[in-house]
């Protein structure tokens, strides 16, 4: 057994779409994931965040082998999902299990809990025999805080707290070791989240898990992940150590991020981020963040000898024309994809004052 | 009217806690009967049904036995139904003919049925190019006239009771397969499906777990549907002389055999065809009460007894808003005092917001917070005179939006009301716009009503309004349509056509919940922005204490349908007083001291509605009764403290 659960290298998702007819263009490309790289070690948890659009969510799919990727590999527990047939990813995916965002969704509706989670046992013939199962059952419920008296319930019999709760339980009681979380709480009532919150926490130590979490909350990331990877159309802009990316973000777009969700006073303008993610279909040209890059205006009005005027105003050369390389903090304790990341304040966004 | 969206009226979320002994199985069938047309259709059906099965035993005569000293008898007592061109019961034989018509329709469905699922499901499942192929043969299938198509299968094998069957049927294998293949497409999309891959549930099992279980409802109606067409196609199979031969009895062929009569004898012709057009109805109506089920579009629209609401709307004393309130400093913008509302629940009324007291005055924003279920949106829904009368009643307390009560109008009235003070903004900017309008046209609407304005001047207050939401190139984005604009753009949209009348009075429905981080910012700012310039006030409702920390100068928290705390927000958040808004302050992860450690959860769920516990709603949940006899006793009224109001019986203690 490796030290590491998982392994991404250079992994890349393209989705090609269907070239128009009678058109001598190329078929468009949807770079979803362009050339990630992490590793998530054993019993840590690994937070991709990221807006819709970013690619996130592909991610995840390549990580537990629903996708295949274009390019690069996917490694866990030391097995490459390539070298995987079809019968073998199914076993691979008892070891590593998706717990999609709303519990309402992602539970058949016609399944009573119990089915549900003797589904999961029956997929992968674990504890065979009616008696060893129901044991088991009633195991997994106590686990995630449930009673008996919810097994005979349907999906839409319960709150969506206690359906987040039996999602977890089928994604536990094949006793996996990495669970993949997308967007584990933001469809859940806020005081529900931090009980869901403290349940993953909980159960994280005591089966000895490792989890990939999928969000936009940074709030959440700084609570339970160990490192982070920010995703902006399809690639880590920014990557580290949760602690050092969350209170000292290199990269102009986590420092957006991070004031937009910190408890920041009054209407923070500072924070607000011009235009929208731009489609994965036609990723800007160098730095893919300079269209909405608050930075990257700022350094250009102090340097405009440098700068070239681009649709989206004065912006440094280096920003539009070339792809900038990811470069690690001092510290050693993240990388950055920003050409002049060293020349920005890198303080955490200022928070509520006290 | 001002209000932008909204067209869909969200039905109550009550009872989804059924008992679990009401097992789902027969819940399709109690709906079925609750229905009119289903109740018939399904008693018609069972009596045709007993028909196939014991008409044989009922006949009193023997239905091939010939009478040539009795041909084409009118109905008689021994003949209830007379006799035919050989002097045969036709009572009895249609009694017969039962069990050989209703066998060909069911053999027919069935047969298309066993054929068309599994092709439909196959393809969806597998895609490319045998999707591609089993859906261009079944387009060429269908290009062909039912009957016809039939016609030249029988031809060509010649003409039996079973033919019939397989030539109705494989009429009827292509809309069998479009349909299984475009419902096996939808719920291959949903997300428990791919919870299950990636659970490693092997394609089989998902197929014959989750995809046909959740398909079975729609093939189901549709079968029911197809029956009445099959029947009839057998009919007309049997009428030409093609179905079941003679002697047999079939109602098509009998009718078939009539035809040389029907001016002498129509009675002859009448009962065999009265039966045939009996069972396609029932199948009908059936199948009909079956779409209403199945059918998500349809399935709200069952709403019983509008009649009873305009009733007790009218029964209510109609001069309740002539209560002047002794105001101190210029009129607020809406005031509601001790309002109650309520859901009209087959069960009786179940409460939903309870004694809801609030003032916002010109230019001042205040934000409701409070989480699924504790009644904000019903009141954002009431505040805007969007509540459905038929869903929400009204059980006390007033509105007044700019001095004019919003309660008790005339529809009329309060659409007037609603155009001149009331703009609207909802959570889903992507359903509030019609996708086949431009949205100049749509902006243009809520321009133009009730005012006489030209088309240029309409044209230009258009564009005026997408520069104030933030818009560029005006002009040219008017003749765009609304896919061609992302979320955070199409929420300005909707913006600016809440601010097309000018109201007095914003409503924002979680006005960013459904966009990203970075885009809420935006969207924020502008709303900021455009109150500041209008002098507007705001209402908004929300889930997220760091939008209200960011935007709003009140803040109303909202628990089980009532205020429990309200106040500025720099006093309710930084310092709140009543254990529900601390314990909301410290669920909330952030703040790098806690990193990794539990977070304060509040135990339990939010209640129900409509199943409050006794006293304050909140004592299930709350970490600073202990216990005391006080909180179960009564509800704690609401008083102020530290500069603002609590509704707990012992706000003093424990700051946090």
């Amino acid at each position: 057994m490796s030290a590491d659960a998982i392994v991404a290298t250079a992994l890349s998702r393209h989705f090609v779409g269907r070239r128009p007819l009678f058109s001598a263009k190329p078929a468009p490309v949807a770079r979803a994931v362009d050339g990630v790289s992490f590793r998530v070690p054993r019993g840590s948890c690994f937070a991709i965040v990221g807006e819709s659009g970013s690619g996130k969510s592909s991610l995840a799919r390549l990580l537990v082998g629903l996708l295949q990727p274009t390019a690069g590999e996917v490694v866990v527990d030391g097995e490459p999902l390539s070298a995987l047939d079809a019968t073998g990813l199914r076993r691979l995916r008892r070891r590593i299990q998706l717990v999609l965002q709303d519990p309402r969704a992602s539970l058949d509706p016609r399944m009573s809990v119990f089915e549900t989670l003797h589904e999961a046992l029956a997929v992968h013939g674990l504890h065979p025999g009616r008696k060893a199962r129901a044991e088991r059952i009633a195991t997994t419920i106590g686990l995630v805080g449930l009673s008996p008296a919810h097994l005979d319930r349907f999906p839409h019999e319960l709150s969506g707290g206690q359906r987040q709760r039996a999602a977890i339980a089928r994604a536990i009681i094949c006793e996996p070791d990495i669970l993949v979380l997308d967007e584990p709480v933001s469809a859940l009532d806020v005081s529900v989240q931090a009980q869901i919150i403290n349940l993953l926490m909980e159960l994280k130590q005591r089966l000895s898990l490792t989890f990939v979490v999928i969000t936009h909350d940074l709030a959440l990331v700084e609570h339970i992940a160990d490192a982070v990877g920010v995703m902006y159309l399809g690639r880590f802009v920014e990557q580290g150590a949760a602690e050092n990316v969350c209170d000292a973000p290199r990269h102009p777009y986590t420092q957006s991020l991070m004031a937009a969700t910190s408890h920041a006073g009054a209407t923070g303008k500072a924070g607000v981020l011009e235009g929208s993610i731009p489609s994965p279909l036609a990723v800007p040209s160098g730095c893919s963040f300079h269209t909405r890059c608050p930075a990257a205006r700022l350094i250009a009005a102090r340097d405009p000898a440098s700068a070239v005027a681009t649709p989206d105003g004065l912006l440094p050369r280096r920003c539009v024309t070339q792809d900038p390389v990811s470069q690690a903090a001092p510290n050693g304790a993240s990388t950055a994809t920003c050409h002049f990341q060293d020349e920005l304040p890198t303080a955490r966004p200022q928070l509520q004052p006290a | 009217m001002s209000a932008a969206a909204g067209t869909t009226n969200q039905a109550p979320e009550t009872g989804t806690a059924a008992p679990a002994a009401a097992k789902q199985r027969w819940s399709g069938l109690r709906r079925v009967v609750a229905q009119p047309k289903g109740l018939v259709g399904l008693t018609l059906v069972v009596l045709y049904l007993l028909l196939a099965i014991f008409g044989p035993l009922l006949a009193p005569h023997d239905p091939f036995r010939q009478d040539f000293a009795a041909t084409l008898k009118a109905p008689s007592a021994a003949h209830w139904f007379g006799t035919d061109q050989l002097g045969r019961d036709v009572f009895s034989r249609v009694l017969i003919g039962a069990r050989a018509t209703l066998g060909v329709g069911v053999g027919g469905v069935t047969f298309a049925f066993l054929f068309g699922v599994p092709l439909g499901v196959l393809a969806a499942w597998r895609r490319g190019w045998i999707d591609a192929l089993v859906m261009r043969v079944i387009d060429v299938m269908l290009s062909f006239p039912d009957i016809v198509f039939a016609l030249a299968i029988v031809a060509v094998l010649g003409a039996s009771t079973q033919n019939v069957i397989i030539a109705v049927g494989v009429v009827s294998v292509p809309i069998f397969a479009r349909t299984a293949r475009a419902v096996t497409l939808s719920i291959l999309a949903e997300p428990y499906i791919e919870g299950s891959a990636s659970l490693g549930a092997s394609p089989k099992r998902i197929i014959l777990r989750h995809v046909l279980p959740n398909i079975s409802g729609t093939l189901l109606t549709l079968s029911t549907l197809l029956f009445a067409s099959t029947l009839l196609s057998a009919s007309g199979l049997g009428f030409l002389g093609l179905g079941t031969q003679p002697p047999n009895p079939e109602w098509g062929t009998m009718l078939g055999e009539s035809r040389s009569y029907i001016r002498s004898n129509p009675y002859l012709a009448t009962f065999p065809g009265l039966f045939l057009a009996g069972s396609a109805l029932a199948f009908n109506l059936l199948g009909d009460a079956l779409r209403t089920i199945y059918d998500p579009a349809s399935r709200h629209a069952v709403r019983k007894r509008p009649w009873l609401g305009a009733l007790r709307r009218k029964a209510r004393p109609a001069s309740r808003d002539a209560k002047p309130e002794a105001t101190t400093g210029p009129a607020p913008a809406v005031s509601v005092r001790d309002l109650r509302l309520a859901f009209r629940a087959g069960s009786g009324l179940l409460e939903v917001v309870r004694a809801v007291d609030l003032d916002i005055q010109p230019g001042r924003t205040l934000a409701v917070v409070g989480e699924s279920g504790s009644g904000k949106t019903t009141l954002l829904r009431a505040i805007a005179t969007l509540a459905n009368p038929e869903q929400v009643a009204v059980t006390g307390g007033t509105i007044l939006i700019g001095g004019e009560s919003a309660i008790d109008l005339t529809p009329s009235a309060m659409m007037d009301l609603r155009r001149r003070k009331i703009g609207v903004v909802f959570q889903d900017a992507a359903s509030a716009l019609n996708p086949v309008l431009t949205i100049g046209a749509q902006i243009a609407e809520a321009v133009r009503i009730g005012t006489d304005l030209d088309a240029a001047a309409v044209r230009q207050r258009c564009a005026e309004l997408l520069s104030d939401v933030g818009i560029s190139d005006p002009e040219r984005r008017l003749a765009m349509y609304p896919h061609q604009f992302s979320g955070g753009m199409k929420q300005r949209i909707v913006i600016a056509i809440a601010l097309a009348q000018d109201p007095q009075l914003l409503l924002a429905d979680e006005p960013t919940s459904a966009l990203d981080v970075t885009i809420q910012q935006q969207i924020l700012a502008l709303l900021g922005d455009i109150q500041r310039k209008r002098g507007m006030a705001v209402l908004i409702v929300t889930h997220d204490l760091n939008l209200v920390a960011r935007f709003a100068d009140d803040v109303a928290v909202m628990y089980a349908g009532a205020i429990v705390e309200h106040g500025a927000v720099a006093q309710v958040l930084d310092s709140p007083r009543h254990p529900y808004t601390q314990a909301l302050r410290a669920a909330i992860p952030g703040g790098a001291g806690r990193r990794g450690k539990p977070l304060d959860a509040i135990g339990g769920e939010p209640p129900m509605v409509g199943m409050l516990p006794a006293g304050c709603a909140f004592r299930p949940r709350c970490q600073r009764t202990h216990g005391r006899p006080e909180c179960g006793r009564a509800e704690p009224p609401a008083e102020m403290v530290a500069g603002r109001k609590v509704a707990c019986f012992f706000a003093q203690e424990g700051l946090s």
